[in-house]
């Protein structure tokens, strides 16, 4: 049945117009136009960032393995990227960096521009800079070492060395528990104003 | 508010769980009749009998060439280097060496198209990877690569491959060899390729 969506068509643009516009609505939705409740994770105020990915994660880690379980998805033809570790490392740093100092990730951060705010479009030109940076630099920096420390295609479940079931299993725990704790913490400090 | 927080991690952990006791869905190895016809129409199945020319010239270590004809066939001719695999014998398990494997390319090849596509269309059917048919089969490469003739343009680029042709008729023995090739038993299906676009795969975070 799965892919619903052939990738290699003349709709893919439409495709993805579509899935980003109910993207960037539901980014909005769920509040993340603003730059104090994105970055309140980091200073411990709102744990909304950490609520909605870690569902984000466990929804589609159950819902895939539910799917393949009735036949629906073939697991062997979902895309998993290769692990490049230290590349991850070094690239993850510098957009939580970012992330910390402009307050927005790039995707919040045209949702944001979206609804007209400034400081989210100084944000966009930031990150065309980087591009752009990112651009005349990848001979010299990038070229070589974005393909160092490749550890092949890992999955959470390889690690821990359990089956994919398990692994959700254990990841569900994990995200239940770190939301009991949030919503502790949550109570015992005062409200913030946005 | 709390009752639903509760239900909800409770169907979580519940689905969690069953997925920890049940095994991953693997499906059957045969490909889709739809995507075995895609398969076969791509134009990258093929190999001309140029390019087979070419890596038997240059003794490519990958290229493994595969006569799906009966054995006596192949004993009146056959290409340099290639084994008879005759096409009722081909998912045999003294075949599997040769089709189902991943580091060589083996190309079919019968007297016209039809037999060796026969091949592919079973081992393709079978989700082996690595095969490939010499499009034209033996009579193609009798017509161009043992009796070359130019192809009239006189162009660079036909001018090259029929110097490269001439070249490869020397080398085989083209000319005095007159191979027997039942042309009549293989009729050349005139195919149309389809290309396909590649498929980009990518994928990030907001």
């Amino acid at each position: 049945m799965a892919p619903l969506i052939t990738p290699g068509s003349e709709f893919d643009l439409m495709w993805a117009f579509i899935i980003g516009i109910a993207f960037g609505f539901i980014l909005e939705a769920a509040g993340f136009s603003t730059s104090r409740k994105l970055v309140g994770l980091f200073y411990g105020y709102d744990f909304t960032v950490l609520k909605v990915f870690f569902t984000a994660a466990v929804t589609a880690a159950t819902g895939l393995l539910l799917f393949n379980h009735f036949g629906i998805v073939d697991f062997g033809a979902i895309y998993v990227p290769t692990t490049f570790l230290w590349p991850t490392v070094v690239g993850g740093s510098i957009m939580g960096l970012g992330f910390l100092l402009g307050g927005f990730c790039p995707g919040t951060s045209v949702c944001a521009a979206a609804i007209g705010k400034l400081d989210a479009l100084a944000f966009l030109g930031g990150l065309v800079l980087g591009i752009l940076f990112y651009t005349l630099t990848f001979e010299s920096i990038w070229m070589e070492f974005r393909k160092t420390s490749n550890l092949g295609v890992l999955l959470m479940s390889d690690v821990m060395g359990v089956s994919y079931g398990v692994s959700v299993l254990i990841f569900s725990i994990i995200a239940i528990a770190t939301f009991l704790l949030v919503s502790k913490i949550k109570e015992r400090i005062a409200d913030v104003e946005y | 508010m709390r009752v639903r927080k509760t239900l909800s991690a409770t169907v979580l952990i519940a689905t969690g769980v069953f997925l920890a006791f049940t095994g991953l869905y693997v499906p059957k190895e045969e490909i889709a009749p739809e995507d075995l016809v895609r398969t076969l129409e791509r134009n990258e199945n093929y190999y001309s009998v140029d390019k087979v020319a070419e890596q038997l010239i240059s003794k490519d270590p990958l290229l493994q060439l595969v006569d799906v004809r009966s054995e006596e066939e192949y004993n009146k001719f056959s290409l340099p280097g290639s084994i008879n695999i005759p096409l009722e014998k081909i998912l045999d398990v003294s075949s599997q060496d040769y089709v189902y494997q991943e580091i060589y390319n083996t190309v079919f090849y019968s007297n016209g198209t039809t037999d060796a596509l026969v091949a592919l269309m079973v081992v393709t059917r079978k989700g082996y990877k690595n095969n490939y048919v010499m499009k034209g089969g033996l009579n193609e490469w009798v017509e161009k690569i043992l009796r070359p003739k130019h192809e009239g343009n006189f162009d660079i680029t036909t001018e090259e491959l029929y110097q490269f042709r001439k070249g490869a008729q020397a080398y085989f023995g083209g000319g005095s060899a007159t191979p027997v090739v039942d042309a009549s038993a293989a009729p050349k299906p005139k195919r149309k390729a389809v290309k396909r676009k590649k498929k980009a795969v990518s994928g990030g975070c907001g």
